[in-house]
């Protein structure tokens, strides 16, 4: 069976004035139709550059796409032209962003641009458009849509515009819809309500879903698959239930460490020391060996390769084979 | 001696906290008020951490700025250890300040970019005339005890990471070495990694110089971790507190059962099990709370009563207070 979407060798920079930033640095992983993948670490870690890469949305400059493929349904998108690119975005991909004040224009009502998407993309008149839009505000549960069809984005709470991206992502049925930490902003109960209905749309509307996310909860509650990335690059990727349990990498047992549990008690946290690379620099070995309780001559000299450990779950971790099974 | 029977140190009564909404260009007038703080009281004993925990919008920055009297709070009164800040002002209230500070969230917006790390520790100093002649080596001692290279005292906040600010932060409230401290969302700007560190060292500094704080936070987890008790507010007041593990294993509340269930846990399986409740629509306008209890709009077992009287915080069980009509 061929995957929805397979990124090989994926890598790319930013141009800056103090040197060039290795934001993402050669990842490879695939994802099948209907499957929800989580992509968790810390801020500057590449997960959202990455996402954006699958767009081909990478501000350009100072960020520029520099090898690999990404094949989506068997055409690599990095070899499309930009107008073939432009019918990719929202038709086979989607993506929402955390921020969705920043997201929306905020002179123009809500109505107005999920229709401008279905008038460019699906070809509809404006009767038709009108019907759909205010179909999708249904969808993602904003009462009375017929009235909030015509309100603009400030008249919206937080946690309504965060739908209405939502509507508008969905408009022209995605296959792909990405998730850049769409409840970040969010309070916890206005949380629980968004994740409960990304799972509920998708299972819907079978599409596949890429949820970026730096806290592991969330992760929890949603994915099937996680991979977890460090300096650009992913250190694991596992079941989710695989990398809760039996994390491999030295960094996922810190992070899980390091997040205070339900029912612990005042002991203290695990904190993972020091701080993330600047990624400028070219480290010889390891990114994460600086930080690494674990680390031997050989983390310092040469970077590590993710290499399965076991079914489905892949580590990249020189010291990985004295490490995997024991929980963090 | 515990801290339960410790002597109290802060201690608020009625505090209220509105802020005018005005209308008009040319004649100004007050059509309504922002009730951010509504009438809540509380005491904090010596040694102790009350966690202060709700959504966004609910009160609980603007009662911690009522507290220290950087506000003046529109009713009710404030004790710090026995002296009513509420009633005094100029010098006397100077002398107080220096026995309360605060730590705030945004390590990037409180920390004047123009000073380096050693002007801004020694401003408190200069300020309060303290440590005359060895300043120097006062500040020195503060970077020490907060982790921080006292080599680095010439840097700009520019030159430091977010966890390193936060620590500059951490250090200037201690300068005056203080009774009380008032944390303010201290980590909700830090990666998962570096919030551990900065939490352990919060905690290392209240074992080692018996400090007092407020802990004022929407993350529960990291409340449930740092705090003896905790009291949750919503819109602009207390619904609910009680014994940390009181709270958070028997919460009473609506409110809290809800706030509780939807803080998503790093673990899939839990995840899978757990039963949620997640509340309808968002929190009402400050400036119009609804008649009756503040809660019934979104309460998902409001009888006839709630939307009528408004319930006051009864001592349900002893040391667990909650306002609710239902549970009292």
């Amino acid at each position: 069976m061929t995957h929805l979407l397979e990124v090989k060798r994926l890598s790319a920079r930013y141009y800056t004035p103090g040197g060039v930033v290795r934001a993402v640095d050669s990842i490879s992983y695939s994802l099948d139709q209907g499957e929800t993948l989580g992509l968790v670490g810390e801020s500057g870690c590449g997960k959202s550059a990455s996402a954006l890469c699958l767009l081909r949305l990478l501000p350009d400059p100072p960020g520029r796409i520099v090898g690999g493929e990404i094949l989506f349904d068997g055409r690599d998108l990095l070899q499309l032209s930009d107008r073939e690119m432009r019918k990719v975005r929202w038709s086979e991909i989607a993506m929402v962003f955390q921020d969705p004040l920043a997201s929306l224009n905020p002179v123009l009502t809500i109505g107005f641009q999920i229709q401008e998407v279905l008038r460019l993309h699906e070809g509809m008149t404006y009767r038709q458009s009108r019907d759909r839009a205010r179909e999708l505000l249904g969808l993602v549960g904003i009462p009375d849509p017929e009235r909030r069809l015509d309100q603009y984005s400030h008249e919206y709470s937080g946690g309504m515009r965060q739908r209405a991206m939502i509507a508008m992502a969905l408009a022209c049925k995605p296959r792909l819809l990405i998730a850049d930490e769409p409840t970040t902003a969010l309070d916890v109960t206005l949380q629980a309500q968004i994740v409960d209905l990304v799972k509920e749309l998708q299972q819907k509307l079978g599409m596949a879903v890429i949820w970026i996310s730096h806290d592991l909860g969330v992760i929890a509650r949603l994915a099937q698959r996680v991979m977890v990335m460090y300096a650009g690059a992913i250190v694991e990727e596992a079941d989710v239930r695989a990398l809760y349990h039996t994390p491999g990498h030295p960094y996922t047992r810190g992070l899980l460490r390091a997040t205070p549990h339900a029912g612990a008690g005042r002991e203290r946290l695990a904190s993972i020391p020091g701080q993330p690379p600047d990624l400028i620099e070219a480290l010889p070995g390891c990114p994460f060996a600086p930080r690494c309780e674990h680390t031997v001559q050989r983390c310092r000299q040469e970077v590590p390769v993710l290499e399965p450990v076991g079914p489905a779950h892949r580590v990249s971790c020189w010291q990985k084979d004295g490490l995997a099974g024991g929980a963090g | 001696m515990t801290v339960a029977e410790a002597p109290e140190l802060v201690r608020v009564e009625g505090l209220k906290q509105y802020y005018p909404v005005n209308r008009g260009v040319l004649f100004r007038r007050q059509v309504g008020a922002v009730r951010a703080v509504d009438g809540i009281s509380f005491l904090i004993r010596r040694g102790e951490t009350l966690g202060l925990v709700g959504e966004s919008g609910c009160g609980k920055s603007s009662t911690g700025r009522a507290i220290l009297q950087l506000q003046r709070p529109t009713a009710g009164r404030v004790f710090l250890d026995g002296v009513e800040l509420t009633g005094i002002k100029g010098r006397t209230l100077r002398r107080m300040r220096r026995r309360m500070q605060m730590i705030f969230q945004d390590p990037y917006a409180s920390l004047n970019p123009r000073m380096t790390a050693g002007q801004i520790l020694s401003e408190p100093l200069e300020i309060h005339r303290l440590a005359r002649g060895r300043r120097k080596e006062r500040v020195r001692e503060l970077m020490d005890l907060v982790g921080l290279n006292p080599g680095y005292a010439d840097r700009y906040p520019h030159e430091f990471s977010g966890g390193q600010r936060q620590r500059i932060g951490i250090a200037r409230a201690l300068a005056l070495q203080p009774d009380f401290i008032i944390c303010d969302e201290p980590v909700s700007a830090l990666d998962v990694s570096i919030q551990a560190q900065v939490i352990n060292l919060l905690e290392d500094l209240q074992e080692r110089f018996g400090l007092t704080y407020l802990f004022i936070a929407h993350d529960l987890s990291m409340v449930r971790h740092i705090s003896d008790r905790v009291a949750v507010m919503y819109l602009g007041r207390i619904v609910e507190s009680a014994g940390r593990d009181d709270l958070y294993e028997d919460p009473l509340h609506p409110y809290t059962q809800a706030l509780i269930s939807a803080v998503p846990l790093p673990d899939p399986d839990l995840e899978a099990r757990r039963s949620r409740i997640v509340l309808q629509g968002d929190p009402p306008d400050p400036a119009d709370p609804p008649a009756g209890c503040n809660f019934c709009t979104r309460c998902p077992v409001a009888v006839d009563r709630c939307h009528q009287e408004d319930p006051p915080l009864q001592e349900v069980r002893p040391g667990h207070w909650a306002a609710c009509h239902l549970v009292a």
